[in-house]
């Protein structure tokens, strides 16, 4: 097995623990701090298995999903464009699943979070901002560390819409390796 | 919320989800780490929550060993927790660990059989796995080999997660001694 496939297997692996319903529905946000790590991880993963087959290069070392999304070529071999392509593949997925309804709302994570609904104001804005990638990229810098190490920071980062990515990622390296289907 | 308290969930999350039965995965072992690695931090977790209440101080790094040999020698009631620690761990695996089937494989992400063990390799194994020395000195950089499995192509981690779990849950025991109030958490 290729050092891709072998990346790539494990990536989706991540991915999938971290989308797996808790066991006992958490009482706070606190509970889904392995999840949000996990996620995190897949994506660091899928993006470094995406580097290595344009590029050849192991990325080794960086946690920062803005850094290794950067180091993405601009234009692969055949003439497309990855960045764009993920891009816009993350935003339609946000938009499909972004339900907009309701907001958990706490002000600490290791509260109990309640939910309220959204003003059709608040939905506008919201969904403008969870479209925002640069602002998203800007936030993930450090997502992965922030979140394994939530208790050492005062702030908690938004959970973000890392799933998303990773499904993009996805996306894009099955345009040019359909054969990595079989590792999932 | 006191800060011991947030270590302690962070912890808890990451064990409740390195113990969630992972979706199926054409490749077992590679199926089942993430959960290996949500078990090493969430023993990681509970040892520096553990330093943390002892000794106040706030622990970095991930190696278990290390972290394990930062465990004052005294709590306030003049038990050595690393003692009360190793016998708990020692008590959870032996009630815990799960000989039936064994995974037969050269390569880890390739493929496995499931064979069953006979009497005299149970022993041994049984030996070897609940030998919480050897667990230790295996436990330096577990979260990162199976984090990193592919970067190196002769990697082939020393266990899986079930030391970690026994050692998350021997911790957890003891956190529950001096602090009652976590049970709540």
């Amino acid at each position: 097995m290729s050092r891709s496939e072998k990346i790539y297997y494990l990536a989706k692996s991540f991915y999938n623990s971290g989308c797996t319903r808790p066991k006992n529905m958490p009482k706070s946000l606190v509970g889904y701090v392995a999840h949000y790590t996990n996620l995190a991880f897949s994506v660091e993963l899928g993006l470094k298995c995406l580097i290595l087959i344009l590029t050849g290069k192991l990325e080794r070392n960086d946690h920062s999903i803005k850094n290794l999304f950067n180091k993405i070529p601009n234009q692969d071999n055949l003439g497309r464009y990855p960045k764009k392509i993920i891009q816009e593949y993350w935003a339609q997925r946000v938009k499909e699943i972004n339900k907009m309804e309701l907001v958990y709302s706490s002000s600490s994570i290791y509260e109990n979070a309640h939910r309220s609904e959204f003003t059709n104001e608040q939905k506008k804005k919201h969904l403008e901002e969870l479209l925002d990638f640069d602002r998203f990229l800007n936030e993930s810098h450090k997502y992965y560390t922030k979140w394994r190490y939530i208790y050492d920071y005062d702030q908690f980062p938004e959970a973000g819409q890392m799933p998303e990515l990773f499904e993009a990622v996805r996306h894009y390296l099955l345009m040019i390796k359909p054969e990595l289907k079989e590792h999932e | 919320m006191k800060k011991e308290e947030k270590i302690f969930l962070v912890g808890k999350s990451f064990y409740d989800c390195g113990t969630t039965k992972p979706v199926p995965y054409p490749n077992k072992a590679i199926g089942l780490t993430p959960n290996f690695v949500n078990l090493c931090y969430a023993a990681e977790l509970s040892l520096k929550c553990l330093i943390h209440i002892l000794s106040g101080r706030d622990e970095h790094g991930h190696s278990i060993k290390k972290l394990f040999e930062k465990i004052p020698d005294k709590d306030s009631f003049g038990n050595d927790p690393k003692e009360i620690i190793k016998e708990k761990w020692k008590k959870i695996g032996s009630e815990q660990l799960n000989l039936e089937n064994h995974l037969v494989g050269s390569d880890i992400f390739g493929e496995y059989k499931e064979e069953p063990l006979n009497d005299f390799e149970k022993e041994e194994w049984k030996d070897r796995l609940l030998d919480f020395d050897s667990f230790l000195e295996s436990s330096t950089s577990e979260n990162l080999d199976w984090r990193y499995i592919y970067e190196d192509d002769n990697s082939f981690p020393a266990r899986g997660g079930d030391g970690m779990d026994y050692l998350y849950t021997a911790v957890k025991e003891f956190l529950f001694e001096i602090r009652p109030e976590f049970r709540e958490l």
